[in-house]
């Protein structure tokens, strides 16, 4: 048994069997497995085999075609050492007989080989690097097998990773996968996002967890405590099993809340709506008691498949949201693609500071037939329904009015083209940088809502990378700058009669609740699972009460004095739900 | 690499040796540790129903410079 610590960002405890991702590298660690399980592991190593033979075969006949026959017939070599017996005897008897993962097996034997190689003659010193090419070969197609069998799971498993990347997660069997654990990461990293998204159980930040299992591996993942428990013994699992079940306990309990109105005491209305990145997710946001989507992220689109969507393929995941909130609220934010959530690979030239780069809307602005493939499907689906527009990181008047711009633009050629479309749809922008914060009076007079996105807002103004566990401790939507810009918005949106909604993690973090209320915010939009717990402290308190923490909090110098005096509050509302 | 390929179109037992070391010849990656260039003496013995031909075969292309020369 191996305890792991690292930062529970999505409560909740999962027991299943570990599904390694290896990332691609060529440190391969030992790993043990089970002895029922070498043949599923000789299978795999057969199966990577033909996979690459494959692979080469078609590259030698393409380079045949392309450069010429004598070129190609270095792959020859390729070939041969992929068909060759005694490295296949060598690999099975590791697997077999030494109990090894494929991939330790292969990197192994083939490393000897480059070893004996590298003290001969030229000719055979040269094939070293063929050893080494096949090496990746055959371990990436190894690995990308099982980055392919996250979506196609056929039974519970928890996933370990180093990191995970938008489009895994995206592509990820949500019907099977029962927690997240992964080496990298921080609170606000993509994976802590979409497991709070998913409800799923989740551990980050654990530095080697992948080194110490083994594919099949029974993992505990408890979310709450922030630990990892690798082949747990039995009592281990019975407390884990315990404490899963209160989990299930306190959720259905808050569950009974779903009809109730989210009202304060004293009789204050607050709208509390879900974020969504799936279109699946709205019965979820239903569910749970949520009036709406306050948030569709639209990324997954584009995340989830090699190909842009086309115009219909949009038209029809919004049209899918907008029928399943049956006349509720909805609020599409239009792509929020580049730095984390986009492939620095796709970009001509990396970049070299992404999240100060060409993401967001500044990447819709430069890739405008894509953007505005979007804009028309938004129009297009919104007919009829209260759907309002959302532009994200809006860093100055420009930038809004040439967004706004090209909205008029497509309604216009929706309407030459005549093709039905929404021409009064609200306009919205995210206020996610400081630039936004403190010029929020110009905007106000504008747009028709701002929605604060505090996961953005707390990196660009504390100046910490929310997914370097280095710095992550420095990243607190509790600092005092951070409250200021929030109390700022939510101060210029009343005096403008403009709404403010906010929708980063903050609004599904009960410890904020009370304080987001004192400082005048009264739509909130959280996470799916989140919604019912903030219901439940909305319920608990008085308008009184809340301003009373916001003025004393806005009083305080440091993070950690809001954060203990939030402690003390939290618990007198809501002592059920943080007996930690 | 042909020396192989064609050691694998046979049945016998087939093993080839530089007066130190005696390997299998079916396989490149054993074959390969003979380090034999141009100018080592190999010995090929084989042992099967087939060996004759064989033996003849991977003989002629040895002397025939691999067809390449």
């Amino acid at each position: 048994m191996i305890i792991k610590k690292g930062i529970g960002v999505s409560p909740g405890v999962a027991i299943a069997p570990a599904v390694v991702m290896d990332a691609e590298e060529f440190d391969v660690p030992r790993r043990e497995v089970p002895v029922d399980l070498g043949q599923a592991e000789l299978a795999r190593f057969r199966k990577a085999l033909a996979v690459s033979k494959e692979e080469i075969l078609d590259l030698r006949d393409r380079t045949a075609d392309r450069i010429g026959k004598e070129i190609a017939s270095i792959f020859d070599f390729h070939v041969g050492l992929l068909e060759d017996r005694e490295f296949h005897q060598k690999c099975t008897e590791a697997i077999t007989d030494g109990h090894v993962t494929a991939e330790y097996a292969i990197a192994t034997v083939l490393r000897a080989y480059a070893k004996e190689f590298q003290s001969m003659p030229a000719y055979f010193a040269d094939r070293v690097k063929d050893v080494y090419d096949i090496e990746k070969r055959l371990l990436r197609n190894l690995v990308g097998a099982r980055r392919q069998s996250l979506s196609h799971l056929t039974k519970d498993v928890n996933v370990l990773a180093h990191d995970l990347t938008p489009s895994q997660t995206a592509a990820m069997d949500r019907q099977h996968v029962r927690g997240l654990a992964i080496d990298a990461g921080g609170l606000t990293s993509h994976t802590a996002i979409v497991a709070r998204a998913l409800g799923l159980p989740a551990v980050v930040a654990l530095n080697d967890v992948t080194a110490d299992t083994t594919g099949g591996d029974l993992v505990i993942i408890d979310g709450n405590r922030g630990i990892v428990v690798i082949d747990p013994d039995e009592k281990t699992i019975a407390e884990a099993r315990l404490s899963a079940e209160q989990q299930v306990e306190f959720i259905h309990e808050l569950d009974a809340l779903r009809d109730l109105p989210a009202v304060t005491k004293d009789g204050h209305e607050v709208r509390l709506l879900g974020n969504i990145e799936f279109p699946s997710e709205t019965e979820t946001v239903i569910e749970k008691g949520g009036q709406g989507i306050g948030l569709y992220r639209t990324e997954y689109l584009y995340l989830g498949s090699d190909v842009e969507p086309t115009e219909e393929d949009q038209y029809r995941s919004y049209r899918q949201v907008i029928d399943a909130c049956a006349g509720r609220p909805l609020v599409i934010r239009t792509l929020d693609l580049g730095a984390d959530k986009y492939t620095q690979a796709r970009a001509r030239v990396p970049e070299r500071n992404p999240f100060l780069g060409c993401r967001s809307i500044r990447f819709c602005l430069q890739n405008l037939p894509m953007f505005r493939t979007q804009l028309r499907a938004i129009l297009r689906a919104s007919v009829d329904a209260p759907v309002s527009l959302l532009f994200p990181l809006i860093t100055n008047l420009l930038e809004l009015r040439q967004s706004k711009a090209l909205v008029r633009d497509a309604m216009e050629d929706l309407e030459e083209d005549g093709i039905e479309h929404c021409t009064d749809i609200p306009i919205g922008m995210m206020v996610e940088t400081p630039s936004a914060a403190l010029q929020c009076e110009a905007f106000a007079q504008e747009v028709d809502f701002f929605s604060i996105g505090t996961n953005d807002l707390i990196q660009y103004t504390l100046a910490v990378d929310r997914g370097n566990e280095k710095v992550a401790s420095l990243y607190s939507a509790a600092n005092p700058a951070v409250l200021r810009l929030i109390k700022n918005v939510i101060r210029a949106g009343k005096r403008y009669d403009v709404p403010v909604s906010l929708c980063g993690e903050m609004a599904g973090d009960p410890q904020f609740t009370l304080l987001l209320l004192g400082l005048g915010l009264r739509i909130f939009s959280c996470s799916p699972p989140g919604i019912p717990e903030i219901k439940k402290v909305i319920r608990s308190v008085t308008m009184q009460q809340a301003q009373k923490v916001a003025r004393r909090v806005m009083g305080f110098d440091t993070d950690r004095e809001t954060l203990n005096y939030l402690r003390v509050e939290r618990r007198g509302v809501l002592p059920e739900a943080f007996a930690d | 690499m042909q020396f192989v390929e064609i050691a694998n179109r046979y049945n016998c037992k087939i093993e080839v040796s530089n007066g130190t070391l005696a390997v299998d010849a079916k396989s490149i990656m054993s074959v390969m540790r003979l380090a034999a260039t141009k100018g080592t003496v190999l010995k090929i013995v084989a042992d099967g129903e087939d060996a004759e031909p064989a033996v003849e075969a991977l003989v002629d292309l040895v002397a025939g410079g691999f067809g390449e020369e």
